[in-house]
């Protein structure tokens, strides 16, 4: 799930680009910095602005100057129980690897719908059933059924074995 | 899923169980106190003060609480017991067994599995642990869940009639370098080298950040015949890449290699999901059992745990010096037949293309140790360029990544293909006569396969890089039989016990040992010794190339001895100590290395005679009885051929004693004769008991065959005579200024060994006359006659005399002579003898 989301950073400047654009740097760098990371339980997906940047500190010893910044920032987390669309980049025996933006879905093959067989011999090998083939590149509607996260990454186990869930046709 | 759980090594036994909290059937939660048990401690009571100190045993009351989630099944405790160590529990039925999990998730229940409470004693993520997908480590599955995967796969294979084979990329069934002339050949025609390249194969990378060579271009050479190769294994094997080099990388290569991903499909392994950075292990792809799985590799060492399932291939070395550009990864290659091979190399050598194309191979592999000159050149280079990526070791990813870097910039930055290049081109313009005789093996008259790697250029330029592999052939072979070989068994196992339907893995049979089996076959009755072939400081019995003889059936032994029947010598060191001892023993074959080579990679034992070496003649006289035993041995199968060869081959040897390097012979002979003196005497096999043991029928064969032929051709058996004798002349000039009156032991056994010397020709006639009588070739016959006249004026008269027990004359006459050689050359040898022997000695 999307939010839009109030967060706060300390930056730090090298003395060499204190002049009068110091804002813009200090919020280039924090784009730089946060966009695309992952904080442990959500990514951050955009900033949207910068609202306050604090009167830079020289710290002692060094010379650079640290700023801390707030900011609005789009931010993603995926929750246990959700419904995502997703991408399929990997397939073997024992279920399909899932990609929605940034996060890896693991689907075991005990939460695809039994109707949907694992066919080693294709090529390339996938699950199918009369309809539907789901191989690498194929839309699939995702149930997150547990996440976990660690600092800078997250991982998350799928379910299509539900209504509604498994193969669609991208908008 | 029931699961058994036992009480736990933390609790303070013995403990006695008071109380079940939760019954049969129950719902418990994880963390839940299950049963209620006590337990005696001591406690330390009373005031130090005072003295007052005591112990007393008192009773400690604790909960057990539950590890996990789900119902109870049984408690395997009563009410009372003690426990006096950690035992088996109660039995609790779990509603998931998390038996795959993915990143620490259980793939059923989406559960952390790496949550840990005061409850739990093993880790929930103990309960898979094995990573057996291709593309990816972080999914493991539990025991069970990989054997059931794996008897799916093997049932399925079973019934498509199928085996699995696991491929390697690097220089197995392809070639990879990113030295920038290959592109610079590739635009240009006229180069000698642009019909070799111009199928060869490109992409760029960047796999990570690398510097300079970040976003090179690589040239990939594919092996000749690989297209058709994969297409008709697909057929008996479901096929898995496996490599050292990135997934990028593999994945690049894949698609060259498979564009339709009809082949491998995904099932495509490399460095990153591979677990280990120095080995590779079928068990990482098939935990449980690897009955149908073989693996095709040119490396045997990376795979410790699976020899029995490797087929090893010949390397590919297409890019000449490149070497394997993923080796970083690897422990150094100590492959040293490979490396010999390649070291004795001018590019045609029989080595790169170990399955002879009998005309080449014929006229290449005697003279590849006359024909060194360029040969030398090249293993400079590929020391500057091998030397980099091996001798790591340690199993540092980091270090290794820093050392394929410099490896890759070296190649970038040096060239080393057209270095080498330049340095033929240099060798072409300057006519010397190390290149006459490169020409001489370069371009034997009809050898189209070379031709097709050559293109007309006005000025002749000879290219370095040669297109002529042909070892994709043997493997489709050897595939091919062990595949009919393992579903024969399985056939036969199935048809024993027909009424069984279900496959078990008893009816299965090993498709390793099949291997073994047929490898066993190749080498079995034969005891090979290896002289300059493993480097010294190397025990040959756990070298690379020695587990690969003894696995191929052979009988490997570090010294010659009578039971030995092959001598394997390193054509860059024809001339060692166990060279010296094997030619004395009469059955020992002394080949090169190509022979081996040839044998391992074709599965059959080889016929020997394109291989034997040239045994310097000081060696040879007192061999010459061996050859004649050894030959009369030969199997029937190479016989024919054995016969077609020896013409050639003794004209060969005829060639280099009347070629006129006469005080070359000489030098070479004074030296071996000097040399055994010290030997000699504590050696009982004589020359002269050599004659006890020949075939003194044979001898009166041609004895008869040579009185009873016309000599027609009296010319050329006099210039021939002259030719072989030209030496005996020279001795008889010796032996007239020489003392002759000396009588000593020393001499009387040289005189003796010359004796057999002088009869090395004649023998070898003797031996194929009476082949040829037998089949009555009359062309033969000829051929042979006229070699006869030349020699069997000493040969013949030789054997007559001391058929006879006497022959005093003949030897007087050797008498004089050597002892007038030995006085006249005695002083000058002494020099030379030293430098040689620095450089001939082990």
């Amino acid at each position: 799930m999307f939010f839009l989301y109030n967060l706060e950073r300390r930056l730090t400047l090298h003395p060499s680009y204190f002049g009068k654009n110091m804002t813009e740097l200090v919020t280039t760098k924090l784009m730089k910095d946060v966009e695309g990371t992952c904080t442990g339980s959500y990514y951050i997906i955009s900033v949207m602005d910068s609202f306050t940047i604090s009167e830079g500190r020289i710290l002692p010893g060094s010379g650079l100057a640290e700023f801390t910044v707030g900011y609005r920032a789009v931010v993603w987390r995926p929750f246990k129980g959700e419904t995502i669309d997703t991408v399929v980049v990997s397939v073997n025996q024992h279920g399909f690897f899932a990609e929605a933006g940034p996060l890896r879905i693991f689907v075991s093959a005990h939460l695809i719908p039994g109707e949907i067989k694992w066919d080693p011999n294709g090529t390339p090998p996938s699950f199918h059933d009369e309809e539907t083939t789901i191989q690498v590149g194929t839309h699939v509607r995702v149930k997150i059924i547990g996440t976990r996260a660690e600092v800078g990454d997250l991982w998350a186990i799928g379910s299509i074995k539900e209504d509604y869930l498994g193969y669609f046709l991208p908008p | 899923m029931l699961k058994n759980f036992r009480a736990g090594d933390r609790l303070r036994y013995p403990i006695t169980i008071s109380k079940f909290m939760k019954n049969k059937g129950d719902e418990v939660q994880r963390g839940e106190a299950l049963l209620q048990y006590t337990y005696k401690f001591e406690r330390t009571i009373g005031d130090p003060a005072l003295n007052e100190e005591r112990t007393v045993e008192e009773t400690g009351y604790a909960d057990w609480d539950c590890p996990t989630e789900g119902t109870i099944n049984k408690w395997l405790v009563k009410v009372g017991d003690v426990l006096t160590k950690s035992q088996l529990f109660v039995a609790i039925d779990e509603p998931c067994p998390h038996d795959m999990q993915y990143a620490g998730l259980c793939t059923k229940c989406g559960k952390d599995m790496k949550e840990i409470t005061w409850a739990t004693e093993s880790m929930d993520t103990d309960r898979a642990t094995i990573a057996m997908v291709h593309d990816n480590v972080a999914l493991t599955v539990s025991a069970q869940e990989a054997m059931k995967a794996e008897i799916d796969l093997q049932r399925r294979l079973l019934q498509q009639r199928k085996l699995s084979l696991v491929v390697d990329l690097d220089q197995t069934i392809i070639h990879a370098c990113i030295d920038p002339t290959v592109g610079e050949w590739q635009r240009d025609p006229t180069n000698p080298n642009h019909g070799a390249v111009k199928d060869v194969r490109t992409f760029q990378l960047d796999d990570g950040p690398r510097g300079v060579t970040s976003g090179c271009w690589y040239y990939i050479k594919l092996r000749p015949g690989l297209v058709g190769f994969l297409e008709r294994m697909s057929e008996y094997f479901e096929m898995h890449v496996y490599t050292m080099g990135t997934r990028a990388y593999a994945e690049q290569i894949a698609n060259i290699v498979d564009p339709d991903k009809k082949l491998f499909g995904h099932r495509i392994i490399s460095r990153d999901e591979n677990g280990s950075v120095t080995a590779k292990s079928l068990q990482r792809l098939f935990p449980v059992n690897t009955n149908m799985v073989i693996v095709i590799d040119d490396r045997a060492d990376v795979w410790p745990r699976n020899r029995q399932n490797l087929i090893k291939v010949t390397p590919y070395d297409f890019f000449k010096g490149i070497g394997d550009i993923n080796s970083a990864y690897l422990p150094a290659r100590e492959d040293t037949l490979g490396a010999a091979a390649t070291a004795a190399a001018a590019p045609p050598t029989p080595a790169a293309t170990p399955t002879p194309i009998p005309i080449r191979t014929n006229g290449d592999a005697p003279k590849s140790p006359n024909a060194p000159g360029h040969a030398n050149k090249i293993p400079e280079h590929e020391k500057a360029v091998a030397a980099n990526p091996n001798g790591v070791d340690d199993a540092i990813l980091q270090l290794q990544v820093q050392e394929q870097e410099r490896a890759l910039e070296k190649q970038l930055k040096e060239r080393p293909l057209l270095h080498m290049q330049e340095e033929l081109d240099k060798e072409d313009t300057e006519p010397d006569p190390s290149e006459s005789s490169e020409e001489g093996t370069t371009t034997p008259p009809d050898s189209p396969e070379q031709q097709n790697g050559h293109s007309p250029t006005p000025h002749h330029r000879h290219n370095l890089l040669r297109d002529d592999d042909n070892e994709l052939s043997c493997v489709e072979q050897h595939l091919t039989v062990t595949h009919k070989q393992f579903y024969q068994q399985y056939d036969a196992r199935r048809a024993s016990r027909h009424r069984i339907q279900e496959i078990t893995s008893e009816l299965i049979p090993n498709v390793g040992a099949v291997l073994d089996y047929l490898k066993g076959q190749v080498l079995r009755n034969c005891t090979i010794v290896l002289t300059g072939i493993v480097p010294q400081g190397v025990d040959v019995m756990v070298s690379e190339i020695g587990l690969q003889i003894m696995s191929f059936g052979a009988d490997l032994k570090r010294k010659p001895t009578s039971r030995t029947t092959h001598l394997v010598v390193s054509s860059a060191r024809p001339r060692t100590d166990k060279v010296r001892k094997a030619a004395r023993i009469p059955s020992i074959k002394i080949v090169n290395q190509d022979w081996l080579a040839a044998c391992l990679a074709e599965w059959r034992r080889v016929d020997e005679t394109p291989y034997l070496m040239d045994i310097n003649p000081g060696d040879r006289n007192r061999s010459a009885a061996a050859d004649d035993d050894m030959e009369d041995d030969e199997d029937d199968k190479s016989q024919p051929k054995a016969n077609a060869a020896n013409p050639g081959q003794q004209s060969i040897f005829e060639g280099d004693e009347s070629a006129g390097d006469v005080s070359d012979d000489e030098d070479d002979e004074d030296d071996e004769e000097e040399d055994p003196f010290g030997v000699i005497p504590t050696e009982p096999a004589s020359p002269v008991k050599e004659l006890v043991k020949m075939d003194w029928d044979d001898m009166d064969d041609e004895l008869a065959e040579f009185m009873g032929s016309d000599v027609e051709s009296d010319s050329d058996a006099e210039s021939l005579y002259q030719g072989g004798g030209g030496k005996r002349k020279h001795d008889d000039l010796a032996s007239e200024d020489g003392d002759s009156a000396e009588e000593g032991t020393g001499s009387t056994l040289s005189k003796k060994q010359k004796l057999a010397k002088a009869r090395t020709t004649g023998l070898r006639n003797v031996e194929n006359v009476g082949e040829n009588g037998d089949d009555d070739d009359a062309a033969d016959a000829a051929a042979e006659e006229e070699e006869d006249g030349g020699d069997g004026g000493d040969g013949g008269a030789t054997v007559g005399a001391s058929q006879e027990g006497g022959g005093e004359e003949e030897e007087d006459n050797f008498d004089d002579d050597l002892e007038a050689e030995l006085e006249a050359e005695f002083e000058k040898e002494d020099e030379k003898e030293g430098d040689e022997d620095e450089s001939m000695e082990d």
